[in-house]
């Protein structure tokens, strides 16, 4: 039973590891489509990107869902829309990003964009558990995806394919994704995955390629130190005792996988009969902290080998230090419950992990610190429920500060309407003042007959109309020598003025006319100017009146929705601590129970240790070894 | 009453009025030497140019514990400070506060030399015109604070220097 | 050897590859058997925390929207953003903005800050209200470019405000005069 339970529970944390890992890239993804650099055509949209591109995600989420409240992004919606997705999928939001990502699909979307939210979906689906499901949203994705995207759906399919059970496909699906960045963590979890469900040797070829790849980074040579582990042990299980020492030999010696690699390397050499060589990494082994289990085991394995040696005097002096050691260990675990008991081992283990609030929902815990309430944690902590409950917990505790803090600013704005209350009601006989002084009416009255004026002018084209008061002067001058003229007795004398007269006239009327379309066009632009004017004062005059009636709305207004957020905040408050509370009940639980499991194997252990002696001073009265 | 004993009684009466004003001075003194931003509030986020010319942002560094060292070069005892806090002992769980010192002095020049003379592991902000001296309200130097991973003040130290053991004390008490 | 302490010794290893392999994989056996109650649990904390997370998502965007309409009403309303589109990294540096002769913006970018410029962020730089008419505002920035050569560059725009929410776009740009990066303004609305 354990054997094949254990190798799936492998599978689930690496795949888990995997998937949960490219949390934060969750987002990342989303905005692989981007427009590039200047092509941003909302402002707001830009903004949004602004803070998304430095990881604040909840920050770009909360400007991002305003602005499209507000209609401010008209022109990405869709790549909106998915980003929105992505970025809910980054907080945790699982359910939120499916419905996102599910209505994006019910409208007319570009193949481009609907690939990428089948793709989502698929992942949200896989993670979730519910394969079917994924692997139907993989097979709508019709185009390869953008960039790395194409790469993490190869894997994601490999995942789901395996998931379900189906080896082979996954084979070829791997096959396909060899050059892929992720290739090794999914050919560790086939290889595991194949080893277990019987296909052993294709299982064990996957494994050495990998025990065997060349590691860049830390987490590589972990997984290659996996795989070799892994690969070991199923040697181990074949009985295979020479291959098996290859593979364990090639775990790190100052890594998270020695002490299970030194175990399995002193069965190896137990297993061809060499446990003289079989003691040898089982007793560096036996100096190791005794809370790791193979350190545990270690302290039986020590004396079975001496036994095998045929000494059964160290044999029975290292089973009775093991009782021992047990006996002392399972006393610290009593301590390690009473401390979590009492509560408080959470925050001990949470601070000293980094609180960053634009992590992505999923992160692991590397370093625990070593105190009684601690000492067992990194099992517990390679646990997937245990995981899930702390990153609930802590981001459960974030929430409660963003909500303290939004109290705060309720509080200020509260002020503020105040504020604008008092000022809107010192303002109001002030503004009754102006209004009346404004006598729009008379204005447009005039502006009306300045408009009818022109316009006769121009039907007519009554030049003299347009003359300037010199000119007018001067015409009337003409005037009055034209009927002093008409009084003068007919001569030469009288003539000669007439014709003065007349080119003066001529002269005049000559110049009126030159000027008179300049003069009409000035005059009708200034007309249309203090049209516009005349406009803009009605819209202001508008403006001041509507002010002034809906200011004691507006501020109502304002003042409501600050109560509406305030009793939002209260209701939620209580609702936060009180799951808090419940989850870190069950974190409280789990360990315990993880714990108590911890002490029933050291029991067990410490029974066999007890036969064992047993069996010895059975074999030492019976006189000499069978 | 002859005069003396009113003047007598006098002169008690203002000696009384005296000693209360001080120590009314004295229980107000204190309130007023402590700087601004309170402890519990979050600290004001800015940004400045450092020493090496990158210009640091306080919000960036949330996520980890930070301490602020406000400092001027002709103040001593900040000098005994900024040379603690150089070698600050890791605190508990493996979380080394980052440590930014700013300057208020306004003469980049010689606060880069400071601090180059002083062999300064973190960075030195330079706050040229005082922006930052006065969003945080220091007016008297040394004024070290200390930030939890969420930027929220956790403790000051105003008016004296402060041993790099003090400071991780409080920063496992506190269970940064 | 006792037939006894064979079995036990056989049994004995093969629970320790079983656990070994079993710690290798990362859980216990004792851990590995949980009734379904816990799973359960940590489901409906799970949509719990889900249902929260939402609500605190919508109340921080409904605060977001009252913060801006109470300080900022759409009458009055100016926003100032920055952008960069250039073709070669420009790490820029300072950014100082003056509105009618008063400064309301000194900015200083962090390498991330112009990290997520460069990839088409756009910075929301100042916001504030102006009365309707004729404003001017003012803007440098300072950065080095290609060749580590110093820049400072700026630039002046007079722009009438009339009534609505007015945005303006500070754009650095190079693609006029190549490599060399120029203030290029846009009015919006």
């Amino acid at each position: 039973m354990s054997r094949s339970r254990i190798l799936r529970w492998t599978v689930t944390l690496v795949a888990g590891v995997l998937a949960g890992g490219a949390g934060a890239a969750h987002a990342q993804d989303a905005a692989r489509d981007l427009p590039p650099p200047g092509k941003v055509r909302d402002l707001d949209y830009g903004d949004v990107l602004f803070h998304f591109f430095q990881d604040d995600y909840f920050d770009a989420l909360v400007r991002l869902e305003v602005s499209r409240d507000l209609n401010r992004i008209e022109h990405h919606s869709a790549e909106a829309e998915l980003l929105s997705g992505g970025l809910y999928l980054s907080l945790g939001l699982h359910a939120e990003a499916s419905r996102i990502f599910n209505r994006l699909l019910a409208g007319p979307v570009p193949q481009s964009v609907s690939d990428r939210a089948h793709f989502y979906l698929a992942r949200i689906g896989y993670q979730r558990g519910y394969h079917a499901e994924a692997w139907r949203s993989l097979e709508r994705i019709r185009a390869p995806l953008p960039g790395p995207l194409e790469s993490e759906r190869r894997l994601l399919a490999s995942n789901v394919l395996m998931a379900q059970g189906r080896y082979s496909e996954a084979v070829g699906a791997l096959q396909q994704a060899a050059n892929d960045d992720w290739a090794p963590y999914a050919r560790f979890n086939l290889g595991v995955a194949m080893v277990r469900s019987g296909s052993a040797e294709e299982g064990r070829r996957l494994l050495e390629s990998v025990g065997t790849m060349a590691a860049q980074s830390d987490e590589e040579r972990s997984l290659r130190d996996r795989a070799n582990l892994a690969l070991g042990f199923a040697h181990l299980q074949e009985r295979a005792g020479e291959p098996a020492v290859a593979a364990l030999s090639r775990v790190r010696l100052d890594g998270p996988f020695t002490n299970r690699a030194l175990l399995g390397l002193g069965w190896a050499e137990s297993d061809v009969q060499r446990p003289e060589r079989a003691l040898v990494p089982w007793l560096e082994l036996r100096e190791g902290r005794l809370l790791d289990s193979a350190v545990q085991e270690s302290f039986l394995a020590v004396p079975y080998a001496y036994a095998q040696l045929a000494s059964n005097g160290q044999a029975a002096q290292q089973y009775r230090l093991a009782v021992q050691a047990y006996a002392e260990e399972s006393t610290r675990i009593d301590e390690s419950i009473a401390a979590i008991r009492e509560g408080g081992f959470l925050d001990a283990i949470l601070d000293s992990a980094p609180q960053d609030e634009t992590v992505g929902w999923f992160w692991q815990l590397q370093n625990v610190p070593d105190a009684p309430h601690t000492r067992y944690l990194y099992h517990l902590l390679a646990s997937h429920e245990f995981q899930e409950g702390l990153k609930n917990y802590r981001d459960l505790r974030i929430m409660q500060r963003n909500l303290e803090r939004s109290r705060e600013s309720l509080t200020a704005f509260d002020h503020m309407v105040e504020a604008r209350e008092l000022a809107a009601a010192a303002r109001a006989p002030r503004k009754t003042e102006a209004l009346a002084s404004t006598d729009l009416e008379g204005l447009a009255r005039r502006q009306d007959e300045l408009t009818a004026r022109v316009a006769g002018i121009a039907a007519s084209r009554d030049v003299a109309a347009l003359a300037t008061d010199v000119e007018r002067g001067q015409w009337a001058t003409l005037e009055r020598i034209e009927q002093v003229l008409a009084g003068l007795p007919p001569g030469p004398q009288r003539d000669a003025l007439a014709e003065r007269a007349r080119l003066l006239r001529g002269t005049q009327l000559w110049r009126f006319d030159a000027e008179y379309k300049v003069r009409l066009r000035r005059a009708e632009a200034s007309l249309r100017e203090t049209q516009t004017a005349l406009a803009e004062a009605r819209e202001r005059v508008a403006l001041v009146e509507q002010a002034g009636e809906s200011a004691p709305r507006d501020t109502a207004g304002f003042s409501r929705r600050v109560a509406d957020l305030a009793q939002r905040v209260d209701l939620m408050a209580p609702r936060i601590d009180a799951t808090a509370a419940q989850q870190q009940h069950m974190l409280a639980n789990l360990a315990v129970q993880e714990l108590e499991a911890q002490k029933r194997r050291l029991a067990s252990y410490a029974m066999q240790a007890q036969f064992a002696l047993a069996s010895l001073y059975d074999g030492a009265t019976a006189g000499g070894p069978q | 009453m002859d005069r003396f004993a009113r003047a007598r009684r006098r002169a008690l009466f203002e000696t009384l009025l005296l000693l209360a004003a001080a120590v009314a001075g004295l229980l107000v003194f204190p309130v007023l030497s402590d700087a601004r931003p309170a402890t519990g509030s979050a600290a004001p986020d800015f940004a400045l140019k450092a020493t090496d010319g990158r210009n640091l942002r306080l919000s960036e560094y949330r996520g980890d514990v930070v301490v602020l060292a406000f400092w001027a070069s002709w103040c001593g005892p900040c000098r005994d400070t900024l040379a603690q806090l150089n070698t600050l002992p890791a605190a508990g769980g493996d979380a080394t506060p980052v440590v930014l010192g700013v300057n208020l002095e306004g003469d980049d020049a010689r606060a880069a030399s400071v601090a180059q003379s002083l062999g300064l592991d973190f960075p030195t902000l330079l706050d040229s015109r005082q922006t930052v001296g006065r969003l945080y309200d220091v007016d008297r130097l040394p004024l070290t604070l200390l930030l939890d991973r969420d930027g929220v003040v956790r403790g000051a130290w105003a008016q004296k220097s402060i041993s790099g053991e003090e400071i991780a004390r409080q920063i496992e008490e506190l269970n940064l | 050897m006792s037939s006894l302490i064979k079995w036990q010794g056989a049994r004995l290893r093969w629970q320790a590859c079983a656990s070994a392999v079993l710690v290798c994989g990362g859980l216990l056996l004792g851990a590995a058997g949980h009734a379904a109650d816990p799973a359960q649990d940590l489901r409906s904390v799970d949509q719990d925390v889900q249902t929260l997370k939402k609500q605190l998502v919508d109340l921080n965007r409904d605060l977001f929207r009252l913060e801006e309409e109470l300080l900022y009403p759409a009458s009055t309303q100016v926003a100032v953003f920055l952008s960069l589109d250039v073709g070669t990294f420009f790490a820029l540096d300072s950014v100082t903005l003056k509105v009618d002769d008063k400064e309301v913006a000194n900015y200083l970018y962090t390498d991330r800050e112009v990290q997520a410029l460069h990839r088409g962020g756009v910075q929301k730089l100042f916001l504030g209200n102006l009365k309707a008419g004729e404003h001017e505002i003012v803007a440098f920035f300072t950065g080095k470019g290609p060749h580590d050569r110093d820049y400072r560059r700026g630039t002046t725009l007079k722009f009438d405000k009339a009534i609505g929410a007015k945005y303006l776009e500070l754009r650095i740009s190079d693609r006029q005069a190549a490599l060399q990066p120029e203030f290029v303004v846009r009015q919006w609305e």
